[in-house]
């Protein structure tokens, strides 16, 4: 039976909720996927959300994928050899899901100023030479890390990651190197450091605040911490579980642990402060520490446990140690 | 005629504008491929039951398949070399005799493959046999595999982004189920045969390169794994594993026969772990009671002496529920260096009080050799955690690991802990609200290294159980480590435990410290074990120091601190000191070594058992304090229920403990620095009970971590306390930057404020809300 639409009412609101929900779907889904970059087969082809960036590119107004917010990924990287993505001073945004940058092919350098937003993870580069450096770039408001990184060799500098909800920087893989970057205000730690041989800082340093567990949290070994500024964070300023680095010019200040928490063989530490904090100051242990000199600890609480009550054996037999500790039974030079 | 007009409009939105090449649309497909497939499609579904050869117009083109609105059924071959293709439809379902592929072979990379579906979501359905017909982007270079799915994704049979040759490495696969755009849910269900699973690997153990990168995200709903998720690297190492569900992950058990359930292993050339993280909105559980192995462990070099690779690092981590591994199936948490290579990182940790973490396997972060240095395992659990199958981050030359264990309930250990080193020993940590070991826990420095430390902080009771034993002793000329055991409530060493800091056989003896009813609290100390800090030194001293309420001296205690030339015990006993008949309270002595007692004025001096015996120098009386912070006096231990406030006591409700004044006669701390609540303890009565339940705790939570902006919340949790805390904007919320700034520069040299004690902020609640 055939029944016009100005018959009955609530067919006619039945379609049109028809309607409604087809907009939605097609709201809610990523937009088809195709080639982007400065050079597709010869021609300059402006990047929209999900596109694959096969060639390097500097993104303006042309490109979509700084005027909408993307509900999957923001750009796939897919190129044969190295590219430069230039933000262009532009935001990509997005909608807490997906990766905003996600570098599955080629190598990339990405600069800016220019701000990644709002995705699951903002930038992921996992792979031997998937990064070769990052450069003046914001990372803020993912529901999970900022930058994700795995590799060698790749530079971080002049970033910032904050209000991401887990990691603002989670950097693995050998002989990379960070310096003058910024992380605050993300939910777990600002820099997770794993690898081998990282750089971090050497220049103006880092700078982790505010994070809700460590400021700088590292693993390996043969790493170079030199300039680290970790302020307020929920955990310990710097946690290393290392071998053979040299921590200086660390300066731990007011974090809800401890300061400068160091623990495996060869380390050494100088220069470097811990003010205010919570438990201890600069506690480094393990076989063949080194005091470099120059480090110190003043007004650290030493407080433990949940309650937070002192322990009466650093209070009294080891009171010194509270404020900065190398090696077993070393007070610092 | 309109309604017509309209549907006709909404088909056209939903499908895209269509390639006009074959071969690379899904109108072509639809139309039959050429000839080459059979395709039978309707206005809602779509099955194709022969060969799709995807074929873009262009070299390194891309192709999207866009069915709109239909249900595609797939029960033939849909693919091609090294291609990149875009499936779009409602929801895809793969046939047994059904495949999706882009495999390079050894010749080329594999290509990229991305599902776009709507909430019918993907359904693998298991192939005719095992590791047939696998979704497949393999090559020389793992290719790229991506599916956004608005609903459910059944997986079961295998997943493929491996490397074929040994010069490349894993590819991608990030799935993702639920879309939070427009707020639909979805789970991720992997199951399927033995060899089947998830799989980024390296072409085989000795490839030179790494493992790639496994991605799942289930929003609004769960995560459930049964199979195997591998991401096995060669010599640069295992990739990446991470899982992500506002719901459960279910942490289930491979089939019978496979022994890896999630790894992320390091082989070749001493190739590092990799990396597991898992985010769970509620629970974290093993599927039956069952886990299998989820390992991230490194491997050893080629050449003998050279360094091994590292541990990788494993994360766990339920923002609202419990966290269970194990105790079935085949449960391990293992990040293990390679022989000379260091351990790596286990993190385990949940959010909201009082979900529990309870861990039923092995938990190893261990490193060997000269180099070798053992890792670290951290837990931060919410309520109580325990470990039945013990800890291991022992180490070699580099030394013990460390272990940083911290729970706001009871932590339970039965298995042994370990952080020894052939280096020195490690470090372990525990503080909990109250602390049960029931196994050894060492942090020995062998075979001539220094003993490490344990330090064990608890609110309430610690138990050291006849089976348990704490070690930081050392070897050689070395001093021994240090053991600080201290609680609130009482602190029990049972007859058949050892607590043992000696130094090594030409060192000094190391530091004890055993303290029940720390701070002022009411508790008592007993001890019927072994405790000793034996040395061999004229210069170190050792010490054992014991303080409580009332001291107890079972008859089988040993109290030993022989062989330093200024060794001492000392006993601080707040209201009695009690030495059975049997019990041995020994030092060097001599003019430098004594026993030392400090009592109430008036308490009762023991007889026996000292050696040396207690001479008038050794013996001293102290009146009781009156107020916190004096010095020379005892803080007394009153009778806590007496209904008598005496000091230190705040508060004495006669027994029955309520919100403002706890079972240790104490006035919650009620300043909670937090604006959005009272701060004024009045009696509680009904009215005043219920608000008063959050704003007046009978203990502060913990203070350990600052406030933390929760991934999946709908707004900041209100600030508890004036912090001068940047918090990440809400999602979906603030307007988006126009302009970028650069970053300044890290400031330097500043003086901060002093550390204050932390709170835990309220949760938030877990889910972003749909798009307005």
């Amino acid at each position: 039976m055939r029944t016009g639409p100005g018959t009955h009412p609530c067919a006619r609101r039945g379609l049109w909720l028809l309607l409604a929900l087809g907009l939605v779907l097609v709201a809610g889904r990523a937009a088809a996927m195709h080639r982007c970059g400065d050079d597709v087969d010869g021609k300059s082809v402006a990047c929209a959300c999900g596109d694959l960036l096969v060639s390097s590119r500097t993104l303006g107004a042309a490109d979509a994928v700084t005027t909408s917010r993307c509900a999957g990924n923001g750009l796939v990287v897919a190129a044969s050899g190295p590219i430069t993505l230039d933000l262009g001073g532009r935001t990509v945004e997005g909608h807490g899901q997906g990766v905003g940058v996600l570098v599955v092919r080629g190598t990339l350098s990405l600069v800016g100023p220019g701000s990644v937003e709002r995705f699951e993870t903002g930038v992921r580069a996992e792979g031997e030479a998937r990064l070769a450096s990052v450069v003046a770039v914001r990372l803020a408001g993912h529901r999970l890390d900022g930058l994700v990184a795995r590799g060698d060799g790749y530079s971080i500098q002049g970033s910032v990651a904050e209000g991401n909800g887990r990691d603002g920087f989670a950097l693995a893989g050998s002989g990379y190197a960070l310096d003058g970057n910024r992380a605050s205000g993300n939910g777990r730690y600002g820099f997770e450091l794993v690898g081998m041989g990282a750089h971090v800082g050497g220049g103006i340093g880092n700078d982790a605040r505010a994070n809700g567990m460590d400021g700088f949290w590292l693993l390996g070994g043969m790493h170079q911490v030199v300039g680290a500024t970790a302020t307020a964070n929920g955990g310990h300023g710097v946690f290393a579980a290392v071998t053979h680095t040299l921590f200086a010019g660390v300066e731990a200040d007011a974090n809800g642990r401890s300061g400068l928490v160091a623990s495996g063989g060869g380390l050494v530490v100088r220069d470097s402060t811990a003010t205010g904090n919570r438990t201890f100051g600069i506690w480094v242990m393990g076989p063949g520490v080194e005091d470099g000199g120059g480090n110190h600890g003043v007004d650290n609480a030493g407080l433990m446990g949940p309650s937070g009550h002192g322990s009466e054996m650093m209070s009294t037999m080891m009171a010194p140690l509270v404020q900065c500790r190398i090696g077993m039974m070393g007070e610092c030079r | 005629m309109s309604r017509w007009l309209l549907a006709t409009l909404l088909l056209f939105a939903l499908a895209p504008a269509r390639d006009a090449a074959a071969v690379c649309t899904a109108s072509e497909v639809m139309a039959g491929c050429g000839g080459t497939c059979t395709a039978s499609c309707t206005a809602t579904a779509c099955t194709i039951t022969r060969t799709v050869v995807v074929t873009p117009p262009v070299a390194g083109g891309v192709c999207t398949f866009d069915f709109g609105a239909r249900q595609v059924t797939l029960g033939g071959s849909f693919g091609g070399t090294s291609k990149a293709f875009e499936i779009r439809a409602a929801k895809l379902t793969v046939l047994a005799a059904g495949s999706l592929s882009a495999i390079g072979g050894t010749g080329a990379p594999g290509g990229m493959i991305t599902l776009t579906l709507g909430s019918g979501g993907l359904a693998l359905m298991p192939a005719s046999s095992a590791r047939a017909n696998p979704l497949d982007v393999s090559g020389a270079g793992g290719g790229t595999i991506i599916v956004q799915s608005d609903g459910d994704v059944s997986l079961e049979r295998t997943v493929t982004a491996n490397a074929r040759t040994a010069t490349t490495g894993g590819g991608n696969i990030m799935i993702t189920a639920g879309n939070r755009v427009n707020g639909a849910s979805g789970s991720i269900t992997l199951r399927g045969r033995a060899g089947e699973g998830l799989r980024a690997e390296t072409s085989s153990n000795s490839s030179s390169k790494g493992g790639g990168s496994i991605s799942l995200t289930a929003n609004g709903g769960s995560i459930d794994l049964e199979n195997s998720v591998s991401v096995v690297g060669g010599t640069f190492g295992g990739g990446s594993i991470d899982l992500t569900a506002d719901a459960d992950v279910t942490l289930g058990v491979p089939p019978s026969g496979v022994l890896l359930f999630l790894s992320a292993d390091g082989f070749g050339d001493a190739g590092s772990g990799g990396s597991i993280s898992m985010l769970a909105g509620g629970k974290i559980v093993g599927s039956a009671a069952g886990t299998g192995a989820i390992t991230a462990v490194g491997h050893s070099a080629t050449l003998a002496g050279d360094a091994g690779g590292s541990g990788g690092t494993i994360s766990i981590e339920a923002q609202t529920g419990s966290v269970t591994i194990g105790p079935l199936g085949n449960p391990q948490l293992a990040a293990d260096g390679g022989s000379g290579g260091c351990g790596g990182a286990i993190n385990l940790s949940n959010d909201t009080a009082p979900a529990a973490i309870s861990i039923g396997a092995p938990v190893t972060a261990t490193g060997t050799g000269t180099d070798g240095g053992g890792g670290t395992v951290c837990l931060d659990a919410q309520g109580a955690a325990s470990f039945t199958r013990g800890i291991d981050v022992s180490g070699g030359g580099s030394g013990g690991g460390g272990l940083d264990l911290n729970a706001l309930g009871t932590i339970t250990t039965a298995g042994a802990v370990r952080s020894d080193g052939s280096g020195d020993g490690g470090c372990i940590s525990f503080c909990a609200g109250a602390l049960a070991l029931g196994g050894p826990v060492t942090a020995i420095g062998s075979p001539d290294a220094t003993g490490g430390s344990v330090m064990a902080a608890a609110d309430g009771d610690i138990t050291l159980s006849a089976a348990g034993m704490v070690d930081a002793s050392s070897t050689g000329g070395n001093f021994g480590g240090c053991v600080d055991i201290e609680g609130g409530g009482n602190v029990t060493i049972a007859s058949a435990a050892v607590i043992d800091a000696d130094g090594g056989s030409s060192g000094g003896g190391g530091l004890i410290c055993l303290v029940s009813g720390t701070p002022d609290l009411p508790g008592n100390l007993t001890v019927n074990g072994n405790v000793h800090a034996r040395g061999s030194s004229t210069a170190a001293s050792a010490t054992a120091s014991l303080t409580g309420c009332t001291i107890h001296l079972g008859s089988t205690a040993v109290l030993d601190t022989i062989g330093d030339a200024q060794a001492r015990n000392a006993l601080a006993a707040r209201r009695l000191l009690v030495v059975d008949a049997g019990a041995q309270i020994k030092t060097t002595g001599n003019a430098l070594s004594r026993n030392v007692v400090t009592l109430p004025i008036g308490a009762a001096v023991p007889a026996a058992g000292f050696s040396p015996p207690l001479g008038t120098g050794d013996v001293q009386f102290q009146p009781f304090c009156t107020s916190l912070g004096q010095l020379g006096c005892l803080i007394p231990c009153p009778d806590c229920g007496n209904r008598i406030v005496e000091f230190p006591e705040t508060c004495d409700t006669g027994g029955h403990p309520d919100v403002c004044c706890n079972a240790t006669c104490r006035t919650a701390a009620c300043a909670d620095t937090n604006v959005c609540t009272a701060d004024a303890c009045s009696v509680p009565s009904q009215a005043a009970r219920r608000p008063r339940r959050r704003s007046c705790p009978a203990r502060p939570p913990p203070p350990r971590r600052a406030p933390r902006p929760p991934p999946y919340r709908r707004r900041p949790p209100p600030a508890r306390r004036p912090l001068r805390r940047r918090r990440p904007p809400p999602l979906n919320r603030q307007p988006r930057p126009r302009s970028f700034r650069p970053p300044p520069p890290p400031p330097r040299h500043r003086r901060p404020p002093r550390a204050r004690r932390r709170r835990r902020p309220p949760r938030a609640s877990l889910r972003l809300p749909p798009r307005p």
